[in-house]
């Protein structure tokens, strides 16, 4: 393994002391010169006609100064790919969901904002409403999105091998359904923005966004204007989990108040709007038929899962496709037969929450592996071994599997948990579950997909980071100043972060899908090795040696043989700015042109780079007479190639267990007949606390990606993606029964309880 | 004439069809297009904004016989022959 000075070691983060200290300005933190507050009336119904909206009197309260409705965009539609466009800024016709922004308004203070949005009076008429995706299918069921002919917003139907063939040669076949429950995603900061309009027209927008550019290119179709008519910067950002990739009816509606009032304008929801409104992850219904031989061993997978996601499309095709096309990994199915549907609903429109999609699909098929294993009187963690993908496997689909970390993975994780030991004895009411996951280090969209970083080297010897990727709270400035100081051979300390503006940043084209320290890390490692060759040159010239024979180490420019031959980097750096006037950037860039783009139509091709794998033990007690579940630890092994902050490693893999602690157990956005949310506050919405999460213990298995920077893949979602079914599983090693609709709450494992035992 | 369609995703209005008919022996490819553009209603897919000169590098890349568009003599006013294949690729912007 290669010995790094600076990458591998657990440095300072570039935001700790700053973010721990509360002196990160974040989006509500800004305030601008004669700023404005925004406030959005929101739509009590889940669908209805908006007749008339009135806000005669509203506008007549002194401090009012602008409002808006959607009338006032230029009705072109945005979505996520150009065939599935169906939404619009704020409502026009009618409203979808319960807590619709509908008008907005602009005042001198909040409450004056407030109080005008008590004297608006929109007249509706109520229409029927869907709530799930039966609904939606069901014949002559009213159509949710206006600009869709159908309530099946997308589908993919995805076939991989020969599914009668892996049928056929199977000795056993089980039949399951699963479902899942809608969650909300989960960060800490509710959506925000400052909006201000310069004197050419020319739009700043500063929010709290997961992948600004994602934002940035949409909101200017929307609002018809060119990109370059609009800067968008962002400021801290307090976490995001797929949760703010899209523009809002926030965003669309404060950027309009400041251009139609010329001042800036903030506008800061309260986490009940967020709760209520925003995005939230699919609820799925999923059936899955698996055939095996009787040693254990997978021979096909048919998968149906319709996701029901709310009245837009979103990124729900992205849900569909990584359902289907990633249940090639993490184990051996030579044949998949896959059948995706996304429907529209009258429910908070949905985009994914960590881990996408792979989340629920890992769920299913890992649940579905724990049936069959006792089924077959096959052991838990050999069923997993046995099936587990291996470097260099061709998956069905045509994904290659470069490295992979996970037998080892298994293996490690069952003996730290002791699976073995607690086949012979253990407390009753205790169990152990088991599963693994996979997820790959970004796919290749096509469009914009590839990733920038310019690095300015300062006359002090520091060097200042930009990069289009977003800092969301994940830690990926602080590893891409790792990378930095490592390559050019100089301590962390010297490398600043800087701001994401795109102004100055190539912006990439999003935050999301473990790829970011993959894709911004090998584009990292580029600029630094841009910049490195250009002091080389400087150096080279002044030491009579050839440049590339010259090494960067400890703040030293030195010959590889000739150790008396070299010269200080700040020497290096005051040579270039003092005596040349050259200034000293480093440009680089990255992009896996070598893997295929997505195939929506098959799900086919070599879809990425990177797979992270991890193995997931849960220990759980279920007390039977109440049915509470307790978790007691949790075991991850995982393989992200190269760890580049173990620290905050460990961090990502136990936030990703930790998250969907709640997913499996507690959370649930329950919604009336009418399609009204009930419980849209952190009173009645229950997320887990440290107090619900076990201690986690994280076991590395160190590979090296050969395309990853350092040797290193993503981290971030696998172990939300396993985190399910682990739990599902120890729940059921617990206690005997097995509760396959989502979240696994005491009520039913009671209920489940006293069924089997026949009260 | 008969255009062959190939794409990376289902094509609203001709899901099931590795090929479309035209009458007569000439077609641009902006006019496929926009015979595209049609079938695909009720929902209608914009493929080439009107008037543009160009297909939106963002939403789509198109190849007339595994040749970028781009580099056709004629870009979007290339005429098309029977037998042509035409590959449309959807672009996407968005990810989780």
């Amino acid at each position: 393994m290669a010995e790094y000075s600076v990458v591998g070691k657990p440095v300072e983060r570039t935001d700790g002391r700053i973010k721990a200290t509360g002196a990160a300005k974040y989006a509500a933190d800004l305030i601008a010169p004669g700023m404005l507050y925004g406030k959005l009336l929101r739509s009590p119904l889940a669908h209805a006609k908006i007749l008339n909206i009135d806000t005669r009197k509203a506008k007549a309260l002194k401090g009012v100064k602008a409002i808006v409705t959607g009338k006032d965009f230029p009705g072109i539609p945005y979505g996520t790919r150009p065939d599935t466009r169906d939404q619009l800024p704020m409502p026009v016709t009618k409203v979808h969901h319960f807590g619709e922004g509908v008008v907005a308004v602009a005042a001198v203070d909040e409450d004056r904002a407030e109080e005008a949005l008590d004297l608006i009076k929109v007249d509706y008429e109520e229409l029927p409403v869907i709530l799930t995706a039966e609904d939606a299918m069901a014949p002559g069921a009213p159509l949710v999105n206006e600009l869709s002919k159908s309530n099946i917003a997308y589908f993919s139907d995805f076939l991989f091998g020969d599914i009668e063939k892996g049928f056929k040669e199977a000795d056993y076949i089980r039949e399951e359904t699963f479902s899942s429950q809608r969650v909300t995603v989960g960060f800490i900061e509710p959506h925000a923005c400052l909006a201000e309009v310069d004197p050419t027209g020319r739009v700043l927008l500063q929010g709290s966004k997961q992948s600004p550019y994602i934002t940035w290119r949409h909101m200017c179709r929307a609002l018809d204007i060119p990109v370059s008519k609009m800067r968008i910067v962002n400021p801290f950002v307090g976490g995001g989990f797929s949760g703010k990739h899209d523009p809002f009816d926030i965003d669309f509606a404060t950027v309009k108040l400041a251009q139609m009032t010329g001042r800036p304008v903030k506008t800061v929801l309260n986490y009940d709007e967020v709760l209520a409104a925003y995005r939230q992850r699919n609820a799925m219904n999923a059936k899955l038929k698996m055939g095996l031989k009787k040693n254990g061993q997978i021979t096909a997978l048919r998968t149906e899962c319709v996701l029901e996601g709310g009245p837009i499309a979103g990124i729900g095709p992205f849900n569909i496709y990584y359902f289907g096309a990633f249940q090639n990994v993490p184990y051996k199915i030579p044949a998949i037969e896959y059948h995706g549907k996304l429907t529209y609903s009258n429910r908070a429109p949905c985009g994914t929450v960590r881990g996408q999609e792979i989340v629920l699909a890992q769920y299913c098929l890992d649940s579905m592996l724990s049936i069959v294993a006792e089924d077959l009187g096959v052991d838990q963690v050999d069923i997993r071994y046995m099936n587990a993908v291996t470097s260099n496997w061709h998956a069905a689909n045509g994904l290659i599997i470069d490295v992979s970390g996970l037998p080892e993975c298994i293996e490690k994780c069952g003996k730290r948990i002791g699976w073995k030991e607690s086949r012979t004895s253990r407390p009753k009411g205790r169990g152990i579950g088991y599963s693994c996951a996979s997820h790959p280090s970004g796919v290749r969209l096509g469009g914009h997909f590839g990733s920038s970083v310019m690095l300015k080297l300062l006359e002090d010897g520091n060097v200042v980071v930009t990069h289009g990727g977003t800092e969301i709270g994940q830690g990926s400035n602080t590893i891409f100043c790792q990378m930095t100081a490592e390559v050019l051979g100089i301590p962390f300390e010297s490398v600043i972060q800087g701001v994401s503006d795109s102004d100055t940043t190539i912006f990439d084209s999003g935050m999301f899908g473990d790829r970011c320290t993959y894709w911004n890390g090998n584009a990292t490692i580029a600029a630094a090795k841009d910049l490195k060759r250009q002091l080389a040159e400087i150096a080279g010239a002044e030491l009579k040696v050839n440049p590339e024979e010259l090494e960067f180490k400890n703040s030293m420019i030195f010959h590889k043989e000739r150790a008396d031959v070299k010269m200080d980097f700040l020497t290096a750096v005051r040579r270039a700015y003092y005596e040349k006037g050259s200034p000293l950037y480093g440009r680089g860039y990255w992009a896996a042109t070598d893997i295929d783009i997505v195939d929506w139509k098959t799900g086919r091709g070599n879809l990425a780079h990177g797979l992270d794998f991890i193995a997931t033990g849960v220990m759980v007690d279920v007390d039977r007479e109440t049915g509470r579940v307790t978790l007691i630890k949790g075991i991850s092994a995982d393989d992200a190639g190269q760890p580049i902050h173990p620290v905050m490693l460990d961090g990502q893999v136990n936030g990703g267990s930790a998250h969907m602690t709640g997913h499996a157990l507690l959370e649930d956005c329950l919604y009336d007949e009418k399609g009204r949310v009930l419980n849209h506050t952190w009173r009645d919405y229950k997320q887990p606390t440290a107090l619900d999460t076990p201690e986690y213990i994280v076991e590395h298995v160190h590979t090296h990606d050969p395309y990853g920077p350092f040797g290193a893949k993503g981290a971030g979602e696998a172990s939300s993606c396993s985190s399910l079914a682990a739990i599902a599983n120890g729940i059921y090693d617990a206690v005997g029964v097995r509760i396959k609709d989502l979240p696994i709450t005491p009520e039913k494992i009671l209920a489940a309880l006293k069924k089997k035992e026949g009260k | 004439m008969k255009i062959h369609l190939k794409s990376n995703f289902v094509m609203p209005g001709v899901e099931d069809r590795e090929y479309i008919e035209f009458a007569g022996n000439e077609i641009t490819l902006r006019q496929l297009l926009e015979e595209l553009q049609r079938l695909s209603a009720p929902m209608p897919i914009e493929y080439v904004r009107p008037g543009a000169r160009a297909l939106d590098p963002d939403d789509w890349e198109a190849e007339i016989n595994d040749i970028p568009y781009q580099k056709c003599d004629r870009e979007l006013e290339t005429l098309l022959k029977d037998g042509d294949t035409v590959n449309i690729k959807i672009m996407s912007l968005g990810g989780g």
